[in-house]
């Protein structure tokens, strides 16, 4: 077959049949999932995976200048391997199967690697515009910010924001992207950056006993009358004590379990506890005190972070 | 005898569980198919961990075949199986027999899935320079970074190697759009604008996609009004037909054709976006101070110093 100039020889979407062998000329392939352009010479096929797999055509192919095509259709396909051996049927669906397989590692790959971009644009552009909460961010900036640094795809980085989305850190509102939580973004881009460098677990990331004790002190401030001074709470030991008994699944509040909260300053004492070697009974502390909006996003980062990996990786 | 050459059949063997099928040792490369029974792939190594079983139907060796790539698992029978062996000589005369078009079609299925497992681990970035002019625009301008960390973190971040990315801030350095210093042997970079470096990103995407760059493109009449507008201190919310008389009256040749053009390229906005209805425009101040800079640092921009 032939083609002139500027002739369309399949949009893309469009349902695979044919393999198309050029002989003569050049094509080129553009697909909306991306702004890469794949560019077809003589002894170039098209369609390889839609034909053998009857999937939909990826991209659009146009010819640059006047083609000559060898079109091959299921049927021919079919009368050669009729002609062959039966395990070589077995060696085409292995070849195909595991291209197939590539490519989805490879679209996986690209999300996985791009969600740091995809936060370090995030956090940029709400420090920008940081209010008290909930900080709003033009969703075409962020879009074209990704894309630039990173190249990835329109779709794939709104897939990306979606899995933001339903891990809570922002919501989509057509123009708009709500960051619930601009300095939870920050934490959220430190720590995978912390983890990359040093291939361990990032200092923001809590352990279990210190996530409960940090989740007994949030009640314990919720339950208080006592209001916060500029954001900084204090509790005190007998009411933290009775939350704790509730709150911590039946591990026992003593200053050895909050001992990484007080070295790390997360909480603070309102009596010296010298170097820690030895340390008095909880009791004998009246009160504890901390920056509460530090905690709070500190537990949320703590609630996310398990959970991406999970979601990028599915 | 037809155009199609003879195949060197493949081996057929049954073997007892326990039997080794192929060892990473091994120089002979061979495609197992399991007929029969079951096979299963282990490490080499201590524990000797199984990696996966076959089942009839299924087969291994493709890869080591057709693309020399190492299988490097060993294969052993775990019941009493029947298997075909695919060898070398076997599948090069089975390639021989082929027509054309269906051997360039296992070559595309080859090579593909090759450059995709080259691709999963190298950086998506195609175009560097605007990959670290996006990433360098969002840092302020009124710190000294160190350009160690800078480098760690845009490589974290794009999987560039360092090497390009110094090329690359050596080419923005040669634009004036950032500035390096050096202090107690350490190399600090500062922003000259963060702004700067996005009209330059935007800059470089229309090369990408050989549209002309719009700041680039203005007429005289255009850059006159342009001037115009940003030195307007305040800006008045007018209808349509109102700003083009005033634009007209201060610029016999600009016509409604004009401010459409106007509109295309976003100096004039609506005062409420969000209403249908609303009538009233005025200058988008972010948009004329954009073109301004654009066209203020077009040599810094276009690299022509």
């Amino acid at each position: 077959m032939t083609l002139e100039e500027g002739q369309i020889l399949f949009r893309e979407g469009a349902p695979g049949e044919n393999l198309y062998v050029v002989r003569d000329g050049e094509l080129q392939g553009k697909s909306t999932l991306g702004t890469a352009i794949n560019t077809y010479g003589p002894g170039a096929l098209i369609g390889e995976l839609a034909f053998l797999k009857k999937e939909p055509y990826t991209e659009t192919i146009t010819a640059t200048e006047d083609c000559e095509l060898i079109e091959i259709t299921p049927d021919a396909l079919e009368e050669s391997l009729e002609q062959e051996p039966a395990w070589f049927r077995s060696i085409i669906s292995f070849l195909t199967g595991r291209l197939q397989i590539a490519g989805e590692n490879k679209r996986k790959s690209d999300k996985i690697k791009a969600l740091p971009s995809l936060l370090y644009i995030l956090d940029s552009l709400s420090s920008r515009v940081k209010a008290n909460e909930e900080t709003k961010v033009s969703h075409a900036e962020v879009i074209d910010g990704v894309e630039k640094l990173f190249n990835l795809s329109k779709d794939n980085i709104e897939d990306l924001l979606k899995i933001l989305e339903e891990l809570e850190v922002l919501k989509i509102l057509g123009e708009e992207i709500h960051v619930k939580n601009a300095n939870v973004v920050h934490l959220l881009y430190e720590s995978i950056r912390f983890r990359a460098r040093y291939r361990k677990t990032p200092p923001q990331i809590l352990s279990m006993t210190e996530q409960m004790v940090l989740n007994a002190v949030i009640k314990t401030v919720q339950q208080s009358t006592e209001p916060l001074k500029n954001g900084a709470f204090t509790v005190n030991t007998e009411s933290l004590l009775k939350v704790g008994k509730r709150a911590m699944f039946g591990a026992t509040l003593t200053l050895r379990t909050m001992l990484p909260l007080l070295e790390r300053k997360l909480l603070n004492a309102s009596v010296p506890l010298g170097d820690g070697a030895v340390l008095p009974e909880i009791e004998a502390i009246p009160f504890f005190f901390g920056d509460f909006d530090t905690i709070l996003d500190l537990m949320e980062l703590n609630r996310i972070y398990p959970l991406l990996d999970k979601k990028l990786v599915k | 005898m037809t155009s199609r050459q003879q195949l060197i059949p493949p081996t057929h063997q049954s073997v007892k569980a326990g039997f080794v099928v192929y060892s990473p040792g091994s120089e002979y490369r061979s495609i197992v198919i399991l007929e029969e029974g079951e096979l299963i792939a282990r490490e080499v190594t201590p524990p000797h961990s199984v990696v996966f079983t076959m089942r009839p139907g299924d087969l291994v060796g493709v890869a080591a075949l057709l693309e020399r790539e190492p299988f490097k698992y060993e294969l052993s029978a775990s019941k009493d199986s029947k298997i075909t062996l695919v060898t070398e000589e076997c599948m090069e005369s089975e390639l021989k027999r082929l027509p054309l078009w269906l051997l360039a079609l296992i070559r595309s299925l080859s090579a593909k899935t090759h450059l995709l497992k080259r691709a999963a681990i190298e950086t998506r970035v195609r175009n560097t320079l605007k990959s670290l002019a996006e990433y360098l625009s969002h840092k302020s301008s009124d710190t000294e970074f160190n350009l160690a960390e800078l480098l760690r973190e845009f490589s974290f971040l794009t999987k560039i190697s360092t090497t390009t990315a110094q090329e690359d801030f050596k080419s923005l350095l040669r634009r004036h759009l950032i500035k390096l210093s050096q202090k107690n042997g350490r190399v600090f970079c500062k922003i000259v604008d963060p702004e700067l470096l996005h009209i330059f990103t935007d800059y470089i995407r229309a090369q990408e996609t050989e549209t002309e760059f719009a700041p680039y493109r203005l007429s005289i009449v255009q850059k006159k009004i342009l001037v115009f507008l940003s030195a307007m201190e305040v800006s008045p919310e007018k209808t349509g037909p109102d700003w083009i008389s005033y634009i007209h009256e201060k610029f016999p040749d600009a016509d409604v054709s004009q401010w459409i053009s106007l509109l295309q390229i976003q100096w004039f906005v609506k005062t409420d976006p969000k209403n249908p209805d609303c009538d009233l425009f005025k200058i988008n101040k972010a948009k004329v101070q954009y073109f301004l800079k654009a066209l203020r640092y077009e040599t810094n921009i276009r690299g022509v110093l």
